[in-house]
């Protein structure tokens, strides 16, 4: 089903137009990386004459046959940014073909790293015990992230005017997308009302990465962590990741126990910001609002199945995904309300 | 028409062959993730199809009851009194589905104006009334889908 043979050829082609000895590189392996949802994605090995390089290829899928719909151009830019800031771990990303001219649509070509999913990882070595190392070590990476220096990103990248303004215009975003929506959704509009109506304490806004759920966070050989698929990266409170990373916990690896009191304790250490600022009840508000980037996008895109814009099952099946999303939410909800009367 | 074998059961018949006969000679992983959300998606149609004109039913009944009673206490609920007025106004009997679905399009917007309004009242009943609704439409949701799970991920 995969079209591999033609993307192979195109691939040897681009490898050879940057290369010194365009004669001997050949693409010796190509395989396809199944488990995203919204990006083509394949695993590419390169032999010349100076030996033998893995990378990533990262590109848009044809339309409608995505879950998300985001710009390569600004991914591209984004993670040029950081990789020269030497800042935040990420894949060296190496080439870019905005237009799609040599590998038949936008992609970005990074280095690949010998690696594992933190998924995988916990699942593999999943226990009843709270793993405080894990915990520890992701608290640290999204510091990373969220300390990071906005200033040395693309000036093209959107820069809210105050923190208030932006929850507002985020809120009022599940408003309008569901109006805008081919059904009604009661919960989207639950949603923003109780999110106007339970505002945590205002933060100073930073770089989020958009995406950081275990599955986008890889070990590498040495143990550390890098981060990769930055195609939702903004500035914006940087609460929406840990939110968001609580919601992915709770859908893809529910049996993996990280320890909350290492988690937020070694992330306020890093980022100097505070409890009142960082904790279980504010996370859970980020839960709800930080997940409009992937669920309005997901629903926007679901829409093509009832207009008959699209019949790709990719997107078809996210009318599941919605559902344990709705789920969520309201645990995200009820815990934040728990906490805040004191009841937990 | 013919109506045994069920709807659900051709539908779960079709799924037990995909999963035993088809999805152990597909190797290609991208065709394989293709095929298990396939599977998934047809078991929660298979439900669905079983229950959907009564779910959709008793939701809009359960809808209407609270809706009149906000319009009865918050007379400044405008968009409510509206939006409850026009699923009044359309309220048939009619028992196919396009029309049970456009129906329950109209309830689900008299949903949404009554949570706006119990929010904007800021009474705790009536957010507890509107939430109860919430929590019977996921419910039926959730009896559709089962429990998610990422086909896929890792």
């Amino acid at each position: 089903m995969t079209d591999t043979t033609d993307s192979r050829a195109r691939l040897e082609e681009f490898f050879r137009r940057r290369s010194d000895d365009p004669a001997s590189v050949t693409v010796t392996e190509y395989e396809v990386i199944t488990g995203g949802y919204s990006r083509a994605m394949a695993r590419v090995w390169v032999e010349d004459a100076t030996g033998r390089r893995g990378y990533v290829v990262r590109s848009d899928p044809p339309p409608g046959q995505s879950i998300i719909d985001t710009d390569r151009a600004q991914e591209w830019a984004v993670l040029s940014a950081l990789h020269e800031s030497g800042m935040v771990p990420l894949p060296p990303p190496r080439w870019f073909d905005a237009t799609g001219a040599e590998l038949g649509s936008p992609a970005i070509v990074m280095d690949l790293i010998e690696s594992e999913s933190l998924l995988s990882k916990a699942r593999r070595e999943v226990t009843d015990e709270p793993d405080l190392a894990m915990a520890d070590q992701l608290g640290a990476t999204a510091a990373g992230v969220h300390t990071f220096d906005v200033a040395v990103l693309p000036a093209d990248l959107e820069r809210p005017t105050s923190w208030d303004d932006y929850i507002d215009q985020r809120i009022q975003r599940w408003v309008d997308a569901e109006r805008a929506h081919v059904s009604s959704d009661p919960v989207m509009r639950y949603v923003a009302s109780w999110l106007r109506d339970n505002k945590p304490p205002p933060m100073p806004l930073g770089l989020v990465h958009g995406d950081f759920q275990m599955a986008n966070v890889l070990v590498d050989q040495n143990g550390d962590y890098v981060l990769i698929d930055w195609e939702l990266t903004h500035i914006g409170d940087p609460r929406e990741d840990l939110g968001w990373g609580v919601l992915g916990l709770a859908l893809q690896a529910p049996e993996v126990v990280l320890d909350d009191d290492a988690f937020y304790t070694r992330y306020r250490e890093r980022t100097g910001f505070t409890e009142e600022q960082v904790n279980p009840a504010t996370v859970a508000y980020f839960t709800v609002l930080g997940a409009d980037n992937v669920f309005l996008s997901v629903m926007e895109q679901l829409a093509g199945v009832a207009t008959g814009a699209t019949t790709a099952m990719m997107v078809a099946y996210m009318s599941n995904a919605v559902v344990g999303m709705h789920n969520e939410f309201m645990k995200a909800i009820d815990l934040n309300e728990a906490i805040r009367s004191g009841a937990r | 028409m013919i109506s045994q074998p069920t709807s659900p059961q051709l539908i779960e018949a079709a799924c037990a062959e995909l999963s035993s006969k088809v999805a152990p000679f597909v190797t290609d992983p991208a065709a394989r993730v293709v095929l298990d959300m396939t599977v998934a998606v047809l078991q929660g149609v298979a439900r669905r199809s079983a229950n959907e004109l009564a779910w959709m039913r008793e939701e809009a009944d359960g809808i209407e009851e609270v809706a009149r009673q906000f319009v009865a206490d918050l007379p400044e609920a405008a968009a409510l009194a509206s939006a409850l007025q026009a699923y009044l106004d359309a309220k048939s009997d009619s028992r196919y589905l396009a029309d049970a679905l456009a129906a329950y399009e109209r309830a689900g917007e008299v949903l949404s104006c009554a949570i706006e309004a119990a929010y904007a009242d800021g009474d705790a009943e009536r957010k507890a009334t509107v939430r109860r609704l919430i929590d019977e439409r996921m419910a039926n949701e959730n009896a559709v889908i089962g429990q998610y799970v990422g086909v896929g991920r890792g």
